[in-house]
């Protein structure tokens, strides 16, 4: 039987190869989140320089306020004047940038002022921006360092200057984001997810064994020209094309391998058909066993039933073959019965049925054949047995003889079982009679029944 | 024998100054940017080379015979103070003696009070004030005195304080004189000699500032030593201070004395 591909697949099968996520949506929510943690990460980093730009920006400042205040700090240091030290850090207070004032000798840790902007808050980190520089008398024998100074500003000052900077830098990284997720997210459409989808439909449709083509429509075909999804379409065409050449050969090779089967399956029957026979046959004299003799009884018999003519049965038997065995061997015995198959055969009609029953135990069917011809055969099988020797293997030759019983069923309605055993009487009549001789039971008219 | 005495004498010689060189200990001594003739000469920093002045001609007379060596710079009074409560030198002269002071400076001390015959020497202060002043000083009372100037962290504030007038603590003399003559300050309290040096030097601009006796106060001056380096060496501290008492009181000073012209 051909093989015949399915039918189109339906809209119900479809949905099958719908993708539940598009690969560009996939694609780019990775790229995505990579590039956002890495955008933040550049953020960051440009956020903490402009802090610390600021931050050295408020520290040259404080710097350059040192330059204003030094010689007076180290005048009042050296005349250990600390109601002027006061006056001083108060007036270095009073500059915006310097939040906090601290004047103290190294070399002895005594601190002579600390002074905190009334406003600037004492929580807040103090050294967020810090100068400290060595407070230098200068005077006729040189430099005297007298302490140390420190002008410092808190984050609470640099904060909003850089506010501004850090908003745009936040603003434009979000805006650069967010252009970048269209961007991408209209061309991966437009150039991956329109494609594939539109591969995927013409896949589908492609009806098997139709003359099928995939292709996309003018404006994806531009879209993706010389790239992956056209190579990826050429593919699938040239596997729909494999797909099609392979199915009509396979069609063709289907109905190759239908009569294939048909030849195998007709000699399997003649091969049935000669089992048959050799079950049927009698392995040594080649005559039908019982089997073939019930086979062909059952014919012959039928025939003459229809047909009303006469039905003979002859039944035989070896005389003393138990004897010929006993002294002669196995293998006398079968050249015995060997010569009454020949006897048989030779002194039967075309039409008639020999067959050995098992044994010693021949019978003879003659389809359409009344009691005196039946005797007649019957007669000349046994003569012919008689007068002919059966030559040994060693050389010898031994005479047998065979009695025989013959039964007749003149209008041909009695059943094989009753023939056989109508024969066998005579038969059994011939051998007490002294063997070697035929003898006849009464015809018989009807039979009732095998039994 | 003279080539062999020589080489014993050089090995001697050698052996004495090595052991001069490991006794001599450096002690760090600081005192006033002002001059305060003839005590010490010049103004600033610097120490003057030919004439320094008497005290320290006298600390030179003092170094061998203890076996150390003084490092001397001069700092405002008040600084010294401060160097010397923060042991940031060992020694300051010349200190007049406050209960107060013996916080963070040594004395000479004898029976539980300073020892004045280890002391330095003795000077006054004075209230100087302009010609025609209101202010009258009889040795017990200072009336009709608004503001006193004095130098910042003298001993002397804690006297003016105590007869009961308020004191600005200064620490330039010429501009606080001037402050004086401009009437900004009712007197000014200064040791008779500073101040000497300083009208000897301007006779015309301070014509106008008068002396006013008797003298405000009158007491013995100290080389005093920070505590630290009484509390390492006490041993050092006593030699040091008998010391300049035998040498106040020695031939060589007497010398001094007369180089420096001071009468007797």
């Amino acid at each position: 039987m051909p093989l015949h591909p399915e039918p189109g697949l339906g809209g119900a099968q479809q949905h099958v190869f719908a993708a539940r996520h598009a690969v560009t949506d996939r694609l780019f929510l990775r790229a995505f989140g990579v590039y956002v943690v890495f955008a933040l990460v550049l953020t960051l980093v440009l956020v903490a320089e402009v802090f610390m730009s600021a931050r050295s920006q408020v520290q040259q400042e404080l710097a350059g306020h040192e330059q204003v205040f030094q010689r007076a700090l180290a005048r009042a240091l050296w005349d250990m004047d600390l109601a002027q030290l006061d006056a001083l850090a108060r007036g270095a207070l009073d500059v915006p940038v310097i939040e906090r004032v601290r004047i103290r000798d190294p070399a002895s840790g005594r601190i002579f002022v600390d002074m905190r902007k009334p406003s600037a808050p004492v929580s807040e980190v103090p050294d967020f921006a810090a100068h400290r520089f060595p407070v230098r008398f200068e005077h006729a024998s040189g430099l005297t360092v007298v302490g140390e100074g420190e002008f410092a500003a808190t984050a609470a000052t640099v904060l909003p200057r850089v506010q501004r900077s850090i908003a745009l830098l936040v603003a434009l990284a979000a805006v650069k984001a967010l252009a970048l997720w269209f961007i991408f997210r209209w061309f991966a459409r437009r150039l991956v997810r329109d494609p594939l989808t539109e591969l995927t439909q013409a896949a589908v449709a492609v009806a098997p064994g139709a003359e099928g083509r995939i292709d996309m429509t003018p404006a994806t075909r531009r879209a993706v020209e010389g790239t992956e999804f056209e190579s990826l379409r050429d593919a699938f065409n040239a596997l729909v094309e494999r797909i099609e050449s392979n199915r009509q050969r396979f069609a063709q090779l289907s109905g190759q391998l239908e009569e294939e089967v048909a030849a195998r399956t007709r000699e399997l029957q003649a091969t049935n058909e000669r089992l048959g026979a050799l079950a049927a046959t009698d392995p040594l004299t080649l005559l039908a066993n019982r089997r073939g003799f019930e086979s062909f009884g059952a014919i012959v018999l039928a025939q003459a039933a229809r047909s009303t003519d006469p039905v003979a049965l002859v039944s035989l038997d070896i005389d003393r073959f138990k004897g010929v065995n006993d002294a002669f061997g196995h293998e006398a015995g079968d050249r015995v019965l060997l010569a009454l198959a020949d006897a048989l055969r030779s002194g039967s009609r075309s039409a008639d049925v020999a067959a050995r029953l098992g044994g010693d135990e021949f019978v003879l069917l003659l389809p359409k054949t009344a009691a005196a011809e039946a005797t007649d055969v019957a007669e000349r099988v046994r003569s012919a047995f008689a007068a002919r020797p059966v030559l040994l293997a060693n050389g010898r030759e031994i005479r047998a003889t065979v009695s025989a019983g013959l039964a007749i069923s003149e209008d041909g309605m009695a059943s094989l079982a009753a023939l056989l055993a109508q024969a066998d009487e005579a038969l059994y009549e011939a051998k007490r009679a002294g063997r070697d001789q035929v003898r006849a039971r009464p015809h018989l008219r009807v039979v009732q029944g095998d039994s | 024998m003279g080539a062999v005495l020589r080489r014993a004498l050089a090995a001697a010689a050698l052996v004495a100054l090595a052991l001069a060189a490991r006794a001599e200990q450096v002690v760090r001594l600081s005192f006033e940017t002002k001059a305060n003739p003839p005590r010490y000469l010049g103004e600033g920093t610097a120490v003057e080379k030919d004439r320094p002045g008497l005290t320290i001609e006298m600390l030179r007379l003092v170094e061998p015979r203890v076996g150390v060596r003084f490092e001397l710079q001069r700092v405002p009074w008040a600084r010294s103070l401060y160097l010397l409560e923060s042991n940031q030198v060992d020694g300051v002269f010349h200190m007049s003696y406050l209960a107060e002071r013996t916080r963070f400076a040594s004395y000479p001390m004898k029976g539980g009070l300073p020892d004045s015959a280890r002391s330095i020497f003795s000077q006054a202060y004075y209230l100087y004030a302009r010609t025609g002043t209101r202010v009258t000083w009889d040795g017990d009372r200072l009336t009709a005195a608004g503001s006193i100037g004095t130098t910042r962290g003298y001993s002397v504030v804690r006297r003016l304080e105590a007869l009961g007038v308020r004191v600005e603590q200064e620490n330039d003399l010429p501009g606080s004189l001037r402050k004086v003559l401009a009437g900004r300050l009712d007197a000014y309290a200064e040791l008779e000699n500073m101040a000497a040096n300083v009208l000897a030097r301007h006779p015309e601009e301070m014509r106008d500032i008068v002396k006013l006796t008797p003298a405000l106060r009158s007491e013995p001056y100290y080389l005093v030593l920070s505590k630290g380096f009484q509390a390492r060496d006490p041993a050092l501290a006593e030699r040091i201070w008998d010391a300049i008492g035998d040498v106040v009181r020695s031939p060589e000073y007497r010398e001094l004395e007369r180089k420096y012209a001071v009468a007797p």
